[in-house]
């Protein structure tokens, strides 16, 4: 049967580095097809060229068997390809009436004549909504169901939605893998943008598994395992050797948490010592964003007990645009914010200048001028620079949230090595990261996150799978 | 370009203000002459220009230092009328000029603390909490000065005259004028304003939490309430102007006491592009705008055209506006192609 979507050797290049080679995914009638793969894999970029939003550099698009062109959202639409987004597109202060028939209503209309048209419209996709309601008192999963309808409304028979469980509570992605099936067993075909293991296994037909912009895995359901999922996720081969560093540390602890909990995480039981480095591998969405930011002291716990340093913690984050840097001040103001550094409330420029001078120069930031804006430098130099400010002073505390997201090989293997660097230098450290690689790198210890909890895990790369394998498969059942 | 946006705003105004001009019927040379005569053509127009200038300066600091926060402050004009409300009553409580200026100050700063809490506690807009409080501040001066403040007499809807003692001392510029203290303290507090901005770990973080907030939170430092302390300082600086406005040259509060001086700070303070010394060109040039056409209409007996100084200002606005975003445009687009 000729695939209803289907990816024929999608090249695309940002720059320099291919975010896709030659990427095949054929979407079957009547089946819910699972995209998986870490952080920059290019499951983004892959289903963008699908609607319209990207267009790829090699290789062609075929829809029902034929090469169409997809210049912009609205061509997709026209063949039926739509998408629910991550961030919805509905307008909350319109009604779900009005968000439903927005591009198919006439001119001129009653509103009790729209009302009653999208009644009909729900009751055809299977969703039961009253279509008086404002779009702004719907529940999320209720919002995703609308948006859902809207998608088959504009005659969509392709069904792209990203991590559409991200936001959701379990029994709402529950009710959203239920329609999922009854869409698929209309004919339809979804393309489910997901990082949990557990869902794959639970309603996906078929899995593909992108790494690097590279297909490494493309299976039925029924030939894959969490483990195999696992292993394709971040890269199978030869294991490492371990990168553990033997003895447990016996320094003072630096953090305590009992029982600590907020939105999207806990409870939470940890305790860091000075001089080791504790990673929470795991996929993106499982409360380690959410963990790290309480423990900096950016959200205030809902419960439990957190015990941490009253000075001296260091905050290195991956978002360096909105937490790492404020990009329109220069790079020496930017390192002068941390908090110390300025001896008296006023300074001169010379102050300044000689203040964050140690700071730069031991940091590489490879620009002689410092008083440039943060914004004209590259992903790199910035995060050197947010380096400079956290970790120069010596930390007792040193918490990061995935210091190394965008950067390249060599500017990645900096921060890694100056985050062991200063926890050489007696720092406790914290890190998340949904790169596996680096969990492994940087591990004295090793935990699993999983829906907000922490699991202790070897620090090995089959331990690591068999956990998270375990975790899924316990979540799936 | 963002260097050339001001120069650009110029010089699209006064195209638009010429075509404006012979739209009016008026010799456009002509008239261009007679603004600049009467706004800094003479010793006695520089005086005059001055005076408007600074409260004016004032204000637009005002609104500065909330912009300079992240946080859009379109209160000054009702902050300076409370501020001129409690001066005049300080003025005779007192009868000297120091507690006059005080409390001013200390009027604008509650005025502004009002909403700068409702915005960052309570998630107000402080866009519409400002402007909404300008109304209350002018409607609140009305019922004061045609009641329980009302000049003795009870004939006029005006506040009693302040004291002579509690008028501003005056400083000799040339032999044909002088300016009051508001002059030198305005350029003071623009300098204080540029230094504390620009030379303090409080306006660094400031600054960077206009950005970035969670960076700067995340290192402990009360940001919040940082904010919520600057823009109530910026209402006290449009209080204060106020207050310099009734202790050096109205002496009594009335209803035409500010006529959109506030809304106009605004305006200065962007096309300084937020920056506090550049609002001293900024306000001179608004400053002499007024004054300019408001001598046009004295000598050449055309009703309206003092409104041509609003028009001019919304021109330079606009322009100002659109040459900035059109230098941001470039600048983001920039940063994307790299």
């Amino acid at each position: 049967m000729t695939p209803l979507l289907e990816f024929r050797g999608i090249g695309k290049r940002f720059g320099g580095d291919p975010a896709l080679a030659g990427v095949d995914l054929a979407l079957a009638r009547g089946e819910i097809h699972a995209l998986l793969g870490e952080n920059g894999a290019g499951k983004t970029t892959l289903v963008r060229t699908a609607i319209g939003l990207v267009r790829p550099d090699s290789g062609a698009l075929l829809v029902d068997g034929r090469a169409v062109a997809l210049p912009d959202p609205a061509a997709a639409a026209r063949h039926g390809i739509g998408m629910v987004h991550q961030h919805f597109t509905l307008a909350p202060g319109l009604t779900v009436a009005e968000n439903l028939l927005l591009g198919t209503a006439p001119v001129l209309f009653t509103r009790r004549a729209l009302e009653r048209r999208a009644r009909a419209a729900l009751l055809r996709h299977g969703v039961t909504l009253d279509p008086a309601r404002r779009v702004r008192e719907l529940a999320v999963g209720e919002r995703q169901h609308l948006e859902i309808a809207k998608a088959l409304e504009r005659g969509g028979r392709v069904l792209i939605l990203d991590e559409p469980t991200a936001v959701l509570a379990p029994a709402e992605a529950d009710a959203l893998f239920e329609r999922l099936e009854a869409l698929r067993a209309a004919g339809r075909a979804v393309l489910l943008i997901t990082h949990r293991l557990d869902e794959v296994l639970q309603v996906a037909q078929r899995v593909t598994v992108l790494r690097a912009g590279r297909v490494v895995l493309a299976a039925a359901r029924a030939d894959v395992s969490a483990a195999t999922l696992t292993e394709a996720l971040f890269g199978g081969g030869l294991e490492r050797p371990p990168a553990r560093r033997g003895a447990a540390a016996t320094g003072a602890t630096v953090l305590r948490a009992r029982t600590l909990s907020g939105p999207g995480f806990g409870p939470v039981d940890l305790e860091l010592r000075a001089g080791e480095c504790v990673l929470i591998a795991g996929v993106d969405g499982h409360g380690q964003g959410e963990l790290i930011e309480t423990l900096v002291g950016l959200r205030r716990p809902a419960g439990g007990r957190l015990e941490r340093p009253r000075r001296g913690i260091a905050f290195v984050s991956g978002d360096r645009h909105a937490t790492g840097l404020a990009l329109d001040l220069s790079v020496a103001e930017n390192v002068a914010l941390r908090p110390g550094l300025l001896p008296r409330p006023w300074y001169s420029r010379r102050e300044l200048a000689a203040a964050v001078a140690p700071a730069l120069a031991r940091f590489d930031v490879r620009r002689e001028d410092p008083w440039q804006p943060a914004r004209s430098l590259s992903g790199g130099n910035q995060q050197r620079v947010v380096l400079a400010r956290e970790l120069a002073a010596a930390p007792a505390l040193v918490l990061a949230e995935n210091p190394t997201r965008g950067l390249d090989l060599r500017s990645a293997r900096l921060v890694r090595g100056e985050l062991r660097a200063a926890v050489a230098g007696g720092a406790a450290a914290l890190v998340a990261t949904t790169d596996l690689d680096e969990a492994l790198e940087l591990a004295d210890r090793l935990l699993v996150a999983h829906r907000g909890r922490l699991h202790p895990c070897d620090v090995s790369r089959t331990a690591v799978a068999r956990t998270l394998a375990g975790l899924a498969a316990g979540a799936a059942a | 370009m963002r260097r050339h946006a001001g120069v650009l705003a110029a010089l699209s105004t006064a195209a638009v203000a010429l075509v404006l001009l012979r739209v009016q019927g008026l010799a456009p040379g002509a008239a261009l002459a007679g603004l600049f005569e009467g706004s800094v053509g003479s010793a006695a127009a520089w005086v005059a220009t001055l005076r408007v200038a600074v409260p004016l300066l004032l204000c637009a600091l005002g609104v500065l230092l909330a912009f300079r926060c992240g946080l859009w402050n379109i209160g000054a004009e009702g902050q300076l009328l409370v501020g001129a409300l409690a001066s005049v009553a300080a003025a005779a409580r007192f009868g000297h000029w120091a507690p006059a200026l005080l409390a001013g100050a200390l009027a604008g700063f509650l005025w502004a603390l009002l909403p700068a809490l409702l915005s960052l506690r309570r998630g107000v807009p402080e866009v519409l909490a400002t402007l909404m409080l300008n109304g209350v501040a002018l409607e609140l001066l009305r019922w004061l000065v045609t009641g329980p403040m009302q000049e003795p007499s009870g004939q006029f809807p005006q506040t009693a005259t302040i004291p002579v003692g509690a008028q501003l001392p005056e400083l000799r510029l040339a032999r044909t004028g002088s300016v009051n203290l508001g002059l030198p303290l305005a350029v003071a507090l623009a300098a204080a304003a540029a230094f504390a901005l620009a030379r303090t770990r409080a306006g660094l973080r400031l600054r960077a939490g206009a950005q970035s907030p969670r960076l700067v939170e995340a290192t402990g430092w009360p940001l919040r309430r940082a904010r919520e302390l600057a823009f109530a300082l910026g209402g006290a600086l449009a209080g204060l102007a106020g207050a310099v406005e009734v202790t050096g040259v109205a002496g009594a509060v009335d209803r035409s006491l500010s006529q959109g001086l506030g809304y106009a700070a605004v305006a200065a303070a962007l096309l300084a592009r937020l920056q506090p010394l550049l609002v001293l060109p900024a306000a001179l040039l608004f400053a002499a705008l007024a004054t300019g056409t408001g001598s046009l209409q004295w000598a050449a007996d055309l009703p309206g055209i003092d409104r041509f100084a609003l028009v001019l200002q919304g021109l330079v606005i606009l322009a100002v506006l659109a040459s900035l975003s059109l230098a941001a445009g470039r600048a983001t687009r920039e940063a994307a192609g790299r």
